[in-house]
């Protein structure tokens, strides 16, 4: 199934997510990845970046109901070739291992991956679209890692 | 400057908007509210005796007028048992305003006396939802809720309204203004243009009205565009009214239990010009079969209608009215001139090979043949509210409005109980008109307290009752799909319908022959009295024609 991304522009106030999420759990469609934060737009407003699995046809229904609440002023739909697409990782090293820092190094070097941050001893960051950070954290030695975080995806139409 | 209370805003902002009439029943989270009501002159208050009939009044009410009806509860279990009324209005795009007391803006969340989450058990069931915090939001968030519940696709929207916030007064001063226009969509004139050439096209042309067309009164314009075709039209349960059954273009009703002309007329149609409707799959039976040979123009006022049950050819996105308007302009001024000669005489010989059966004079009584006895006394303005059931089906298919807005139904959920305290609500706005509950016995039991409502505000309902002594339509499944395994359906034959009107100090009259039927009508018509008519009628009488569920509408039964 295609995959789709939204950038949702909401106001901010309690149970708008409720009210967008009841939109897809209704029609059994799993959201895989939300991320929610304040817009640039005015302080009442928030960003919901989701991204979910679904035929076409139910996209643009999907599109069609979350257009109809009144808590979301806007909908844009994000592509991979015309948007920035980014999840942020944080890496938990076991035992104050150092040992994949350089391995991370390597496999971010020729890919759209970033290292983000070191915190000396305890944690790795990196950052880009999920795809690669899937296969970084596919190749990393398990370990050496006591945890890993995702952040669900933030994006921006180019 | 004198600042107005919580309570004292809310009033403000109903008068505002020409609310006369509200429906409800108290409770202590919600009192401060009801004490600013007890001077309030210019706003009627109905008292209720269960908040699911304030919620359905309230429906009623709006259904009938086209504006906002307004149903008021405290919190907890007073609010929670609005939740039927609300989403049936919701199914049905009824513009209810629900009021709901709720605990202390400081006991929120802390499992206080009768506290209930209705922020979100309504989401699901409203176009939108409030709940107050500070007094100061209230002039504009009841403003809001009107403008929502009205603008665009019409909806129920709820406010929950803690008790302090209620007592509390404004530090700012109200204002009156609309705070929402709604998301108006543009018109695109360039699919105008394509609808108006497909149409002109056409040699089979239909058209189907839903309930949008009533919504935004269009009509007038669907009578417009039937004539200037020529083209058929056959209306969904909730289109019943969008044109008079007695006009020669008229079908009837689609679906389940659609006339055969209406399902007939659809099926062989090349292009169904399909306003203000869902496409149900009580109105389309397999979608897959549905209109098979008709190019599908859909109008909506909802994007999210377009293509989520039926796929259209061609969609338009707005108000129906103002669409037909300007599909109709733009073919006259393209110069439309069509015959349809033999589409037309066509429908004249799909009217006149299938009638809908014609019931005959028997014992005991058939119900379709007080729906025909009813026909003939009713005048325009008088309105039919059904419960649900074989009841309802046979006013769907028997009843002939010649009006929008008199024919009301609980469509979209079917809700047994809605017919009583809808038809009060319908009343309650309409007191010239006579009002008819077509009832059955099940139903009517679920919301028969109602009565005393009607009676002690005297607010004069007609409650028919079609006593097959079976939840009917049930029993009809039953019968027809479960070897006749009358599992729980029936219902027993003590209750004395009679006896229960009067007790609640109704008029009560008992028919069991055909020849007191027009009788019983014109006396509860004449009485001015709330009454309710036992009709006892054959108990395993089946509503025909009849579609299986998930059948190809052609194919009918009976
Ligand atoms: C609140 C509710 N409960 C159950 C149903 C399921 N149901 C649909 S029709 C029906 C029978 C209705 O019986 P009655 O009111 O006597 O009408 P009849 O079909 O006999 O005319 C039932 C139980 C429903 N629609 N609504
Ligand atoms: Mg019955």
């Amino acid at each position: 199934m295609p995959k789709y991304i939204f950038s949702l522009i909401v106001d901010d106030e309690p149970g708008v997510m409720q009210r967008v999420v009841s939109i897809f759990s209704r029609r059994a469609v799993n959201i895989s990845r939300i991320s929610v934060g304040p817009s640039e737009i005015s302080e009442r407003t928030a960003r919901i970046i989701l991204s979910f699995e679904a035929e076409p046809r139910k996209a643009k229904f999907m599109r069609n109901l979350l257009s109809r609440l009144i808590s979301v002023k806007k909908i844009t739909q994000l592509k991979s070739d015309d948007a920035v697409i980014r999840e942020l990782v944080i890496i938990k090293l076991k035992n104050h291992h150092e040992n994949i820092l350089e391995q991370i190094k390597q496999l971010t070097r020729d890919s759209n991956v970033a290292l983000v941050n070191y915190v000396k001893g305890y944690a790795i960051e990196i950052s880009g679209p999920s795809v690669e950070i899937d296969h970084i954290l596919n190749h990393i030695d398990q370990k050496y890692v006591t945890e890993i975080v995702r952040s669900g995806i933030i994006a921006l139409k180019k | 400057m004198n600042m107005l209370s919580g309570s004292e805003i809310v009033l403000e902002v109903l008068k505002s908007r020409g609310v006369k009439t509200v429906f409800g029943l108290p409770g202590g989270a919600i009192m401060p509210l009801y004490d600013e009501l007890y001077d309030e002159t210019s706003i009627r208050h109905i008292l209720v005796r269960h908040e699911q009939g304030a919620a359905h009044a309230a429906d009623g009410y709006a259904r009938v007028t086209g504006e906002a009806g307004v149903a008021i509860a405290t919190s907890g279990p007073g609010a929670t048992n609005l939740l039927t009324g609300i989403s049936t209005a919701y199914a049905d795009s009824s513009p209810v305003i629900a009021i709901t007391g709720q605990v202390p803006v400081q006991y929120i969340g802390k499992d206080a006396f009768q506290e209930a989450d209705l922020y979100s058990l309504v989401i699901p069931i409203t176009k939108h939802n409030f709940l107050v915090k500070d007094v100061n939001d209230l002039a504009r968030i009841v403003n809001m809720a009107f403008d929502i519940a009205l603008s665009g696709r019409p909806g129920p929207v709820h406010i929950d309204l803690p008790k302090d916030v209620q007592t509390k007064k404004a530090t700012r001063k109200i204002v009156f203004k609309q705070f929402y226009t709604g998301k108006t969509p543009i018109l695109s004139l360039r699919r105008i243009k394509q609808a108006a050439n497909i149409i002109m096209k056409a040699e089979r042309p239909v058209i189907l009205a839903g309930g949008g067309v009533i919504i935004s009164n269009a009509a007038e314009e669907i009578r417009l565009l039937a004539e200037m075709l020529p083209a058929p039209v056959a209306t969904t349960l909730m289109g019943k009214g969008a044109i008079s059954e007695y006009h020669p273009l008229s079908l009837g009703m689609i679906g389940m239990h659609g006339t055969k002309p209406a399902n007939y007329a659809i099926m062989e149609s090349d292009c169904l010009i399909a306003v203000g409707c869902r496409f149900d799959d009580r109105a389309t039976g397999d979608e897959k079969t549905f209109a098979p040979k008709a190019k599908i123009i859909h109008i909506d006022i909802d994007a999210s209608e377009i293509d989520k049950n039926i796929k259209s050819h061609l969609s338009i996105i707005g108000d129906a009215k103002e669409v037909l308007k300007s599909l109709i302009y733009y073919m006259q001024t393209a110069g439309l001139k069509k015959e349809n000669t033999q589409w037309m005489s066509r429908i004249r010989q799909l009217n006149k090979d299938y009638p809908l059966p014609e019931p005959e004079e028997t014992h005991p009584i058939k119900p379709p043949l007080i729906i025909k006895k009813m026909n003939s006394i009713l005048k325009e303005d008088d309105i039919v509210v059904t419960e649900v059931g074989q009841c309802e089906m046979w006013t769907a298919l028997y009843y002939k409005p010649r009006k929008p807005r008199t024919a009301v139904f609980s469509g979209g959920q079917g809700t047994m109980g809605f017919g009583l305290p809808a038809s009060i609500g319908a009343k309650a706005a309409k007191p010239d008109s006579t009002v008819i509950d077509i009832a059955g016995d099940g139903s009517f039991l679920m919301m028969c307290h109602e009565l005393a409502t009607s009676v002690e505000n005297n607010i004069p309902v007609i409650a028919a009752i079609i006593n097959n002594r079976y939840l009917g339509m049930v029993r009809q499944w039953q019968e027809l799909f479960y070897e006749k395994r009358y599992s729980y359906t029936f219902l027993g034959e003590k209750t004395n319908f009679v006896k229960l009107a009067e007790a609640f100090g109704a008029k009560g009259i008992k028919v069991t022959r055909c020849s007191e039927i027009k009788e019983a009508f014109i006396t509860a018509i004449k009485s001015g009295e709330t009454t309710v008519i036992d009709f006892e009628v054959d108990r395993e009488c089946n509503v025909f024609p009849m579609v299986r569920p998930g059948g190809q509408i052609d194919k009918m039964i009976g």
